[in-house]
C-alpha cells in the first residue's frame, strides 16, 4: 500500500523572508489524519503553546484536511490553528470555498507561518513556485479589493485568495480571515485574522495548480459516492434551497434562537422576516456551492442598504441572521445582509462581532454605556443604523469600537460590574448562537469546547432533535431535550467524530445527510489504502480532542473554565419552547469526565493518554 | 371531534391540507388522537424525521391533543 495523498507543507519564516519544505511522517497522518489534528500534534510539538499569540515567534498553522481536493463529498475544507489572541488557548479556524482545495492542487497540504515581515507582504503560490511579494500597497483595503487587486497582479481570473481586512491589520481580537473574495466563506472565529495581522501577512493567493491527490483506489471511492450523495442531497434540501439561514424560524420554534442577548424567549414574526426564505424572496439572486459539494448551501444576494448598496455579496448564513436580527431584535433582514457584508469586508467573524453588539445594547439598556460614550450612538435595541456603525468601527477600532473589537470579555473588564453579568462567553469566546438552555447537551458541548463556546465541535442539537438520528451513532434515539440522562456520551461520541471532519477536510452537513463513521472511514480507506474502520476513525476523532485539552490545560484550562455564563446556567428563557429550562451542567460534567477519563478537575488522567498513544507531560 | 390548528414548517408544507393556507390552517381529528395520529391523517409518511410543538412545548408523538391546540410542525433543526 502507498499513501500518496501526502503533499508537502510549507515553513515559512516572515522575518527572514525565507521558506522551505518539510515532509510530515504518514503516522502523523494516520494517527491524526490531517487538518487540525495534524496542526495540533505540531503545536504540541513545537512546545511554542506559551508563545504571546501576536508575538512573531507565535506559529500559524494552515492545513488541508487529508481528503480536501479529492472527489469526496464536501472535501473543500482547511484550518488556519494556533494560539487565540482573544481567548489566549488553542482555536482553529476552518473554512470551505475554493482556496482550500486550489492550495492542495499546487502539492501543498499547507503552512505553517511564523515570523513578522518587517513590510506588508503577502504570500503568492503557484505550482511549485513560492513567493513573498509587496502588499503595502494592499494594507488597509478590504478584503474584497485586495482580491481583486493581487487577481490583476499576478494576471490569474481564477485565483484563490484568503485576505484579512482592515480589522486583521489592526489586530482586531475577532477579527477571521475570508476566502474568495466576494463569495467570502469565513475562517472567522478566534481571532485567527489578528494572528496574519500581527505577522504583516495580508493575504496567501493561490493560482489552481495540477497536482491534486488521486485517490488510492478511484472505482471504490465512486462506487461510494454514487451511494452517498443522492441520499445526502435529499436530506439536505432546505439548506439547499434557503441555505443555513433558512433555519431561522425553526430554530426559534424550538426555543434555541438567540433573543435580545439570550433573555428573550420568542420571536416569532421577526423570525419570519429575518429568515432565509424572506431574504431568497427579498434579495436573493444566486446560489453557491464550495468546491466538491453536492449541498450548494450557500446564497448571494444583493445589498439594498449601507455604504454599499447596489453591490452584490454573499447572503447571511444562520449564526450571521440570528446574530445580527434576533440577538438584537433587528427585524431589517436589510440591515442583516449589510452588516454581514460589511464584516465580510473588514475581515471581521459575524458572530463575535453581532455578540459584542448585543452585549453593548444590553449595557445601553442598564445605563452603563450611555449615548456619549458611543459617540452619541442610541445603542437602543434593533437600531439598525447603530449596529452598521458599530460594525465599522468594530472594524476600524475607532470610537467605543476600539473596546468593543476586543470582544466580550474583555469589554465586560473595561465596563466594570456589573457588566460580566452580561457577558455570554466561555473560555474568551463568544457563543454560537443554538441555546444549551433548548437542547441541554449543548451545555455539555459549549463548557468543554476546545476552543471556547463552539457549537461546532459537537452539534448534538442536530441529535437530540434527529436531523442527524443518534442511533446512528450507536447511541440511545431519543433525548428529553431539556433533561440530562444519556447527554455525557451523547456529546463525548459527537466531539469524537465531529473531530475527525476539520481533521479530513469535510464539511459537518454531511451528518445532515446521514452519513456515518463508517461511511467515512470507507472514504479514507478508498483514499489512502488505510485498512481505517469506523473504530479507528473514532479514536483518532478521541486522540485529536484530548491533544488539543492537553494543549489547553498547559495554559491553564481546568476544570474552573468548563462554565457557562450565568445568563445561560441560571436564567430561564420564561418562555417558549425552551422556557424553564436550565441544563444541568454539574451533574453532566461529572459524568463526562468519567466518560473522558478525565481527572474530576479535568485534566486527561495518564492512563487515559498512554491509551491515546498521547505523550504525558 | 377536535379542531386543532396547525403549521407546517419548511420542506413540511408540502403535507398542507387543501383547507390550509401557506402550510397553515385547522386540521380535525378523532376525540381520541395524538400528535402520532395527526402526522397520519397530515399523510407525513413514519419516515419523514420532524417535531411537534405543542402549545409552545416540545411533545412527543403519544401526546393527547385538545380541542384548539396549536402544533407545530418542524423539520429536523436547522441552521449552522
Amino acid at each position: 500500500m502507498t499513501f500518496s495523498l501526502r503533499g508537502k507543507v510549507l515553513d515559512i519564516d516572515l522575518t527572514a523572508g525565507k521558506a522551505r519544505e518539510i515532509t510530515i511522517p504518514e503516522a502523523d497522518y494516520r494517527a491524526f489524519l490531517g487538518g487540525s489534528g495534524v496542526a495540533a500534534k505540531w503545536f504540541y510539538d513545537t512546545g511554542k503553546m506559551q508563545c504571546s499569540p501576536l508575538a512573531p515567534e507565535a506559529p500559524l498553522f494552515v492545513m488541508t484536511g487529508l481528503l480536501t481536493g479529492v472527489n469526496v463529498p464536501t472535501a473543500c475544507k482547511a484550518s488556519f490553528c494556533g494560539r487565540s489572541p482573544a481567548t489566549g488557548i488553542w482555536s482553529e479556524s476552518t473554512v470551505g470555498g475554493r482556496w482550500p482545495s486550489a492550495l492542495r492542487s499546487c502539492g501543498f497540504d499547507g503552512m505553517i507561518i511564523s515570523g513578522c515581515s518587517a513590510e506588508p507582504v503577502y504570500l503568492y503560490l503557484c505550482e511549485d513556485k513560492v513567493e513573498l511579494r509587496e502588499a503595502g500597497y494592499l494594507w488597509g483595503k478590504d478584503v474584497y479589493a485586495t482580491q481583486e487587486a493581487i487577481g490583476e497582479e499576478v494576471e490569474d481570473e481564477n485565483l484563490r485568495v484568503a485576505a484579512i481586512g482592515p480589522a486583521g491589520e489592526r489586530q482586531v481580537l475577532i477579527a477571521g480571515i475570508i476566502i474568495d473574495g466576494h463569495d467570502a466563506r469565513a475562517a472567522g472565529r478566534g481571532g485567527m485574522g489578528a494572528v496574519m495581522g500581527s505577522k504583516r501577512l495580508k493575504a496567501i493567493a493561490v493560482s489552481k495548480g495540477k497536482k491534486t491527490p488521486k485517490p488510492y483506489d478511484p472505482d471504490a471511492l465512486a462506487r461510494a459516492r454514487r451511494e452517498a450523495v443522492p441520499r445526502i442531497r435529499e436530506k439536505t434540501r432546505g439548506l439547499t434551497d434557503y441555505g443555513t439561514a433558512g433555519g431561522v424560524p425553526v430554530v426559534e420554534k424550538l426555543g434555541d434562537l438567540p433573543i435580545r442577548n439570550w433573555t428573550g424567549g420568542s420571536w416569532t414574526e421577526g423570525a419570519a422576516r429575518t429568515s432565509g426564505q424572506a431574504i431568497m424572496e427579498n434579495v436573493g439572486v444566486g446560489h453557491y456551492a464550495c468546491y466538491r459539494c453536492p449541498i450548494r448551501c450557500g446564497k448571494e444576494v444583493q445589498v439594498t442598504k449601507g455604504p454599499y448598496a447596489g453591490t452584490e455579496a454573499h447572503g447571511p448564513e444562520y449564526e450571521t441572521a440570528a446574530g445580527f436580527g434576533a440577538h438584537l431584535l433587528n427585524d431589517d433582514l436589510h440591515t442583516i445582509v449589510s452588516a454581514n457584508d460589511l464584516c465580510n469586508r473588514l475581515g471581521l467573524d459575524t458572530m463575535s462581532t453581532a455578540s459584542v453588539i448585543a452585549f453593548a445594547m444590553e449595557l445601553y439598556e442598564h445605563g452603563l454605556i450611555r449615548a456619549e460614550d458611543a459617540g452619541g450612538l442610541e445603542l437602543n435595541w434593533g437600531n439598525g443604523e447603530a449596529i452598521l456603525v458599530l460594525v465599522e468601527q468594530i472594524g476600524n477600532r475607532e470610537g467605543i469600537g476600539e473596546i468593543l473589537s476586543q470582544g466580550v470579555r474583555r469589554a465586560a473588564a473595561h465596563f466594570g460590574p456589573p457588566a460580566a453579568e452580561f457577558a455570554v462567553e466561555t473560555k474568551g469566546l463568544e457563543y454560537a448562537f443554538h441555546d444549551p438552555r433548548a437542547f441541554t447537551s449543548m451545555a455539555l458541548v459549549y463548557a468543554t469546547g476546545n476552543r471556547g463556546a463552539c457549537h461546532l465541535e459537537g452539534l448534538t442539537y442536530f441529535s437530540e432533535n434527529r436531523a442527524f438520528p443518534p442511533e446512528l451513532m450507536g447511541l440511545e434515539p431519543e433525548y428529553d431535550p431539556h433533561g440530562f440522562q444519556g447527554k455525557p456520551l451523547l456529546a463525548k461520541t459527537m466531539q469524537d467524530y465531529m473531530g475527525t471532519f476539520n481533521a479530513l477536510g469535510l464539511c459537518k452537513f454531511l451528518i445532515r445527510g446521514h452519513v456515518t463513521p463508517g461511511e467515512v472511514s470507507d472514504w479514507v480507506k478508498a483514499c489512502t489504502g488505510w485498512a481505517m474502520d469506523a473504530p479507528e476513525l473514532l479514536t483518532a476523532g478521541e486522540r485529536i480532542f484530548n491533544l488539543k485539552r492537553l494543549i489547553n490545560t498547559g495554559l491553564g484550562i481546568s476544570r474552573k473554565d468548563d462554565m457557562l455564563p450565568p445568563r445561560l446556567l441560571v436564567h430561564d428563557r420564561v418562555e417558549g419552547a425552551a422556557g424553564g429550562s436550565l441544563p444541568h451542567l454539574g451533574k453532566m460534567l461529572w459524568e463526562y469526565y468519567r466518560l473522558r477519563g478525565w481527572s474530576p478537575e479535568g485534566i486527561p488522567t495518564a492512563e487515559r493518554l498512554e491509551q491515546l498513544g498521547l505523550p504525558n507531560r | 371531534m377536535k379542531t386543532v390548528q396547525v403549521k407546517l414548517y419548511l420542506n413540511l408544507r408540502k403535507y398542507a391540507t387543501p383547507g390550509m393556507d401557506n402550510g397553515q390552517g385547522p386540521v380535525s381529528l378523532k376525540a381520541g388522537h395524538t400528535a402520532k395520529d395527526l402526522l397520519a391523517v397530515l399523510g407525513i409518511p413514519p419516515g419523514e424525521e420532524c417535531t411537534l410543538v405543542v402549545n409552545s412545548r416540545i411533545a412527543g408523538k403519544d401526546l393527547l391533543l385538545k380541542d384548539g391546540d396549536q402544533v407545530a410542525v418542524l423539520p429536523p433543526v436547522s441552521g449552522g
